[in-house]
């Protein structure tokens, strides 16, 4: 059990003081992840402490002559163990002794958040933002919600495949909802029989906790093991947070006192990062480097008022940063800007621009619209990455190496791509008319006939739509792919073409027509790949 | 476009060209022929910058013999770099339709926190921190010990430049520019420019390097007298040439100071020990009055003297300060005289006969019965004139007024014998002595002012300038034109008075415009019929801070994007805050825009400001508290969605309490004839329309401005505002309430989210080729430029 996991720190020689026992043994204090272990070593005995147990910490005074620490445990008993490596003296003890607690703190709020985290997610429907979306995407668009019973429901290809054009996680990157400003404000206050009542939701708490970390941290600390959750909102009410003006005084009951220092120091680094936007960086834009020389700028005293300032200043730039992703800081540098992220390339335009640009003659936007993809305007037009690209080049080029020109002019050789088939589909359509189509009449009997051969015609056309898509196949993914449409196409003609007698023949020929351009475009390409 | 302007071929290099540009090119032209300076106002946002560099540009080339430089002044870092980056636009242009490139050199210039390129050095990012590094590594005494002892650092890029001199090519060079071509050449660009503004035929830079004596003597003596300087922005000129010759000292820096020279004693003890050949050919020098024969080299400058230099003595250092320990006990004197006068205040001066003996008592006295005590306290602060501040120094530590000249310049000279390096070493002390050598020079526009301890606030001796001609007087009569121009100058007849001058061409213009893009709104009261105003005695009243804040509720509840309020001070708005933070207006306002406050740390500021910048730019919206005066209000654009609603919650009148505007204010009395309420009248109204004027930066933007006190609906302070702004008040608009202005907030914002295009524009209030030719076209625009006698 010991080597399961590394342990996070090792003390050598510690007490563990067992009550009323006369002598206590010298062992060795192990912290986990998720628990506490201590090992006598004269003998086997082994003191095992879960963190679900365990309630809160304490330590001993500095005054003291033993070195201690102390856990309280849920069944209330206590577990005590004693410093006393003889090589050291008692500042070293101590500092050991603290970096323990410390990381056994660390430790606990992690595991408590673990915890937490895996009751939520069990509790929830387990109902993810992904799915929503593609629910909503069904609901919104009646063809697409066919097309999707008609294939996906039939299996006849996969979710994946099938939602590999319709819905992109990426578009949708800001799905996060940022935070009400006046969430604080909001809260729904009642006259109580002692002052007021202030009703707490689950979402203004998540709220507080987004923009100010560090409650969400002492929450995580200290519920529900030191005080209730009521006490707990009780003292937040109380503190700085909800007080912006209050100056708060050094107060070891109160758990927010130590935030205070925390959030100043956060207040400090915020200031004192560089600013992006060289526009607005006063130190930047002041140019008289005398200033600074003649006129000493003496620190002023600091007033009550001043701490409102800085900590309104605070929230709203807490509650700004929310709405960025977590991580991705609001300015950061590099890589393809998505979301949000555009603004910085905005922000460089802006800031290059000169007063006269209104005058310049703009040119007008060239408005490139050349083909409608399809029309199932919701895919998107596939663009190729620079190492597809690359792949694609190669593969022509290695074609036109390799194949002679009477090969290349043959037309069903060609590469076609899906602007290629689409063209040839509005031809075909074309030419039925002129040919004369048959009166709607004469194509079937009744309506439910016309509904099921506009669904075949449909699936047909977007696994056709899927087949092409993989054309060229640059990568080892898109040819498999090719491979499975190909099969399913050709199951396709067989189960639903071929055998069907419910409808005209002739009415499906089209459909026919197509599947078989792709299997032959496909045998084609068997033929020629290189293997 | 080619314009003909008055007969001058003046290439634009864009398409359209507003009316106002023509108009304004005009008067810049006809202040050139004259020879003469110009006081010219025009709104920011129609291009003022490319006009007068086309116009300038077009004259330097067509009439060389008659003005061969253009020194163009700008506040900040940003103006400037844009400035340049016009003038590129139009070097281009005029490549392009000459077919050969101009042949003209254009270089910025600023201080060497911008164009440092040396990585340790530029690392330090504040601007004396980088100063004092620099010289660090070049002064010319450390490179010479570095000749015997190569461990010594230095600083390869400045070496470079020194080795081999590097003629700067024609063509544009932007502080950008200079940093590239210092890293491709290895060579330093501060000392590239520095060198090269001298021969450069345009010069951008800021206005310190040609105002403030320290500095303008050593950077832009040699201009030629063929050159025409332009300060643009330059609304609050006076009070940077006042600033340039004003030195205050605090009780702390007195101390320091002290300090300092004791630490220079020591440094001259062992030089006297060690190598006293130094001082003596020092002194040799001082007594041939030899010092100016040695050529001050760039990189071992020192602050130069703080007067102007027509009234620097050109004699020999006199002879009681020329030994180094000399002039140390000279300078200790004065240093201690300086410290007794800031104690002073702790000596009771009662003339009760039992005073001196009780002088202990008399303290518990008035501790204790608070009032009275007060009253003599405030008593305590001092007015004198230069004059009496001498004769006093003479009679209490016999110094004269002739080695007091001397004492910035001795101390420069001592420095550079003692080889200190670091400027900072010494920097409480030279600003002792440039206020020995001002206190000494001038008996006439200046004050000293010597305010005791109160609470907080240190003891300070200032000598304060009153008189803003003096520092810009050798500007205006060095070269042939001074163009002094900006978006908010009125009333101009202010400007000619204060600053002493007899401008040829004096002119305000008003905006054309094809949509009322900018809406002023006065609002006088509240929707309880309270007035709204910032009087002194009134501004605390409760009932006046809910309206002032239900007016910036209403405000963010309707306009879109950001909001930037404005406060008469610190102070007040401080404690509005508090007041609004009660009241939960805060609160309030939190639900429809975040809020950023401006506090009086400017990094603080700068992280709020960009935060405030990135809520407007994601979409969130947000309101910004700024104080007029402050440095937000100085140089911060809120151009489109940045601003589309700014006010300004009462008159920002100054602080009339100070010592040192009443000191000013009776002198601009006696000496110009100004009236005491005018002038304070004006200056609050210049920094209302510089805070107004923020929001709005182009013709294609639009801005709401509420103007909130009820003072505002009077003539005579509306009256002051620039013409531009004027024209746009609406008679109807001039005392609404809280709810009448959002009534037509609302109206007018509909009315302009409509989508605006250039072809609305033409021929209204943007001109094409043909229309600038049509005279019929530009009569319709006369009304555009005013001139003001």
């Amino acid at each position: 059990m010991t080597d399961e996991t590394e342990a996070l720190i090792r003390v050598d020689h510690v007490k563990y003081r067992k009550a009323g026992d006369g002598r206590s043994p010298i062992g060795r204090l192990a912290l986990f992840s998720d628990y506490v272990e201590w090992r006598d070593n004269a003998s086997p005995e082994v003191f095992t402490c879960k963190f679900i147990h365990i309630k809160g910490q304490r330590v001993s005074p500095p005054h003291k002559s033993k070195v201690q620490l102390q856990l309280n445990l849920a069944n209330d008993e206590q577990a005590t163990f004693v410093f006393l490596n003889p090589g050291s003296s008692k500042e070293d003890l101590l500092k050991e002794r603290d970096v323990f607690k410390v990381k056994l703190q660390n430790a606990l709020t992690q595991h408590r958040k673990r915890v937490n985290e895996l009751a939520k997610s069990v509790e929830s429907k387990s109902m993810n933002t992904e799915l929503e979306a593609k629910q909503k995407i069904l609901c919104e668009d009646r063809n697409l919600e066919k097309l999707y019973k008609n294939l996906v429901y039939t299996k006849t290809i996969t979710p994946q495949d099938f939602w590999s054009d319709y819905y992109q996680q990426e578009g949708v990157s800001e799905d996060k909802i940022g935070i009400n400003g006046a969430f604080l404000a909001n809260i729904v206050q009642q006259e109580g029989t002692n002052g007021v009542r202030l009703n707490l939701n689950q979402e203004i708490i998540q709220a507080i906790y987004t923009t100010y970390p560090t409650v969400q941290k002492k929450n995580l600390e200290l519920v529900p093991h030191e005080m209730s959750e009521e006490t707990f909102w009780k003292k937040f009410f109380q503190s700085h947070y909800f007080h912006r003006e209050r100056e708060v005084l050094p107060n070891p009951k109160d758990p927010f006192a130590e935030c205070v220092r925390d959030d100043d120091e956060e207040m400090t680094k915020m200031s004192a990062e560089k600013v992006q936007r060289k526009r607005f960086d006063l130190d930047h834009i002041d140019d008289n480097g005398l200033r600074d020389f003649v006129h000493k700028s003496e620190s002023l005293p600091k007033s009550t008022r001043n701490t409102l300032i800085k900590r309104c200043n605070y929230l709203s730039e807490k509650i700004l940063a929310s709405s960025w992703k977590s991580g991705e800081a609001s300015t950061s540098a590099g890589k393809e800007k998505k979301g949000f992220g555009v603004l910085d390339r905005l922000v460089v335009e802006t800031e290059g621009r000169l007063e006269s640009d209104d005058l310049a003659e703009k040119e007008s936007q060239e408005e490139v619209q050349l083909v409608r993809i399809n029309s199932s305007a919701k895919a998107t037009q596939s663009v190729y990455s620079k190492r597809e690209m690359q792949q694609y080049k190669g593969i022509v080029a290695d074609y036109f190496s390799n194949w002679s020109v009477e090969g290349i002019l043959h037309r069903n050789e060609m590469l076609l791509d899906q602007q290629g088939v689409e063209i040839f589909e509005t031809e075909e359509a074309l030419r039925d008319e002129q040919d004369g189509a048959p009166p709607p009449e004469i194509w079937c009997q009744t309506a439910s006939e016309l509904t099921k051969m506009r669904d075949i015609h449909s699936s047909v056309r977007e696994l056709c739509r899927h087949f092409w898509k993989c054309f060229p196949p640059v990568s080892t993914e898109t040819e498999e792919k090719l491979i499975r449409m190909a099969a399913t196409l050709s199951k396709f003609k067989d189960e639903q073409l071929s055998r069907n007698k419910e409808i005209d023949p002739k009415n499906l020929e089209h459909c026919v027509q197509m599947i078989d351009l792709a299997l032959q475009k496909f045998e084609s390409y068997e033929m020629k790949k290189p293997n | 476009m080619q314009l003909d302007i008055d007969g001058l071929k003046v290439l634009f290099p864009y398409d359209y060209v507003y009316p106002e540009q023509v108009l304004y090119m005009k008067e810049v032209k006809k202040a050139l022929d004259a020879n003469g300076h110009g006081l010219l106002e025009m709104p920011s946002g129609t291009g003022k910058t490319v006009s007068l560099l086309s116009l300038v540009l077009a004259y330097m080339i067509s009439y060389p013999d008659r003005l061969d430089k253009l020194v163009y002044c700008s506040r900040t870092i940003p103006e400037i770099e844009k400035c340049v980056e016009e003038m590129k636009v139009l070097y281009d242009y005029w490549e392009k339709e000459t077919g050969q490139p101009v042949a003209k050199i254009t270089v910025a210039m600023s201080a060497r926190k911008n164009l440092c390129i040396n990585e340790k050095v530029a690392a330090l990012r504040f601007g004396n921190t980088v100063d004092s590094a620099c010289q660090k590594l070049t002064a010319s005494s450390v490179r010479a010990k570095r000749k015997e002892n190569s461990e010594i650092e230095g600083c390869d890029y400045f070496e470079n430049f020194e080795a081999n001199s590097f003629p700067m090519q024609n063509g544009v060079w932007n502080l950008e520019d200079l940093r590239q071509l210092g890293r491709e050449r290895k060579i330093c660009p501060y000392f590239t420019a520095r060198n090269a503004i001298n021969r450069a035929h345009i010069v951008v830079y800021s206005y310190h390097y040609i105002l403030d004596p320290k500095i303008a003597e050593l950077v832009s003596k040699d201009f030629s007298r063929k050159s025409v300087v332009v300060f643009d922005e330059a609304h609050n000129i006076d009070n940077v040439c006042i600033e340039s010759m004003s030195v205050a000292i605090s009780q702390k820096n007195a101390d320091r100071a002290l300090q300092e020279l004791q630490n220079l004693e020591g440094v001259v003890g062992r030089m006297k020990s060690a190598n006293s050949e130094k001082l003596q050919s020092e002194y040799d020098k001082l007594v041939e009055g030899l010092k100016r024969a040695e050529r001050e080299r760039a990189n071992d400058e020192r602050l130069a003297n703080p007067c102007i230099p027509d009234d620097i003595l050109k004699e020999a250092v006199p002879g009681n300060i020329r030994q180094a320990n000399h002039f140390l006990l000279f300078l200790k004197r004065f240093v201690e005289y300086v410290r007794h006068r800031l104690r002073t205040h702790q000596l009771f001066h009662v003339d009760s006969p039992n005073s001196k003996q009780t002088n202990v008592g008399l303290l518990a006295i008035f501790h204790w019965s608070g009032s009275c005590f007060c009253s003599i306290y405030t008593f305590q602060v001092l007015i004198e004139s230069p004059a009496a501040f001498m004769k006093d120094i003479q009679e209490r530590m016999c110094i004269e007024r002739r080695p007091m000249r001397f004492c910035a310049e001795r101390l420069a000279n001592l420095v550079r014998t003692l080889e200190i390096t670091d400027n900072g070493d010494v920097w409480a002390l030279s600003q002792v002595t440039t206020m020995c050598t001002l206190v000494s020079t001038y008996s006439k526009g200046f004050s000293v002012i010597v305010e005791p301890q109160d609470g907080s606030q240190m003891a300070m001796i200032t000598l304060s300038c009153h008189d803003a001609s003096i520092a810009i007087r050798p500007v205006l009569k060095r070269h042939q034109s001074v163009i002094i121009t900006s978006g908010t100058l009125s009333p101009l007849e202010m400007y000619p008075k204060i600053l002493d001058f007899d401008p040829a061409v004096v002119a305000s213009f008003t905006m054309t415009l094809a949509r009322p893009c900018l809406a002023p709104l006065v609002v006088a009261r509240g929707n309880d019929q309270v007035a709204m105003t910032s009087r002194f005695e009134q501004r605390a009243d409760v009932a006046v801070i809910r309206n002032y804040g239900n007016l910036v509720l209403e405000m963010a509840s309707l306009v879109p994007d950001g909001m930037v309020v404005f406060f008469t001070s610190y102070l007040y708005m401080e404690n509005v805050i508090g007041v609004w933070y009660e009241q939960h207006i805060i609160d309030e306002l939190m639900k429809y825009k975040l809020l950023f406050i401006e506090t009086n740390d400017a990094l603080e500021t700068s992280a709020a400001l960009e935060k405030y910048v990135e809520a407007c730019d994601s979409g969130r919206g947000a309101v910004l508290f700024s104080v007029a005066r402050g440095k937000v209000s100085e140089g911060i654009d809120f151009s489109h969605h940045l601003g589309r609603c700014v006010i300004m919650l009462g008159i920002p009148y100054m602080y009339t309490e100070s010592r040192v505007l009443r000191a000013r204010l009776e002198y601009l009395r006696d000496t110009f004839g100004i009236r005491e309420n005018d002038f304070l009248t004006f200056d609050a109204m210049r920094h209302t329309a510089q805070c107004m004027g923020r929001a709005l930066r182009s013709k294609t933007d639009y801005g709401l401005m509420v103007f909130a006190d009820k003072r505002f609906s009077r003539n005579d302070k509306r009256g002051k505002l620039p013409r531009w702004m004027q024209e746009y008040l609406e008679p109807a608009s001039t005392n609404l309430s809280i709810d009448e202005a959002a009534q037509v907030a609302r109206r007018w914002l509909t009315l302009m989210a409509q989508p605006f295009q250039k072809e609305h524009q033409l021929g209204v209030s943007l001109l094409n080729k043909e229309m600038v030719q049509d005279q019929q076209m530009m009569k319709r625009f006369e009304r555009v430029v005013e001139y003001v006698d």
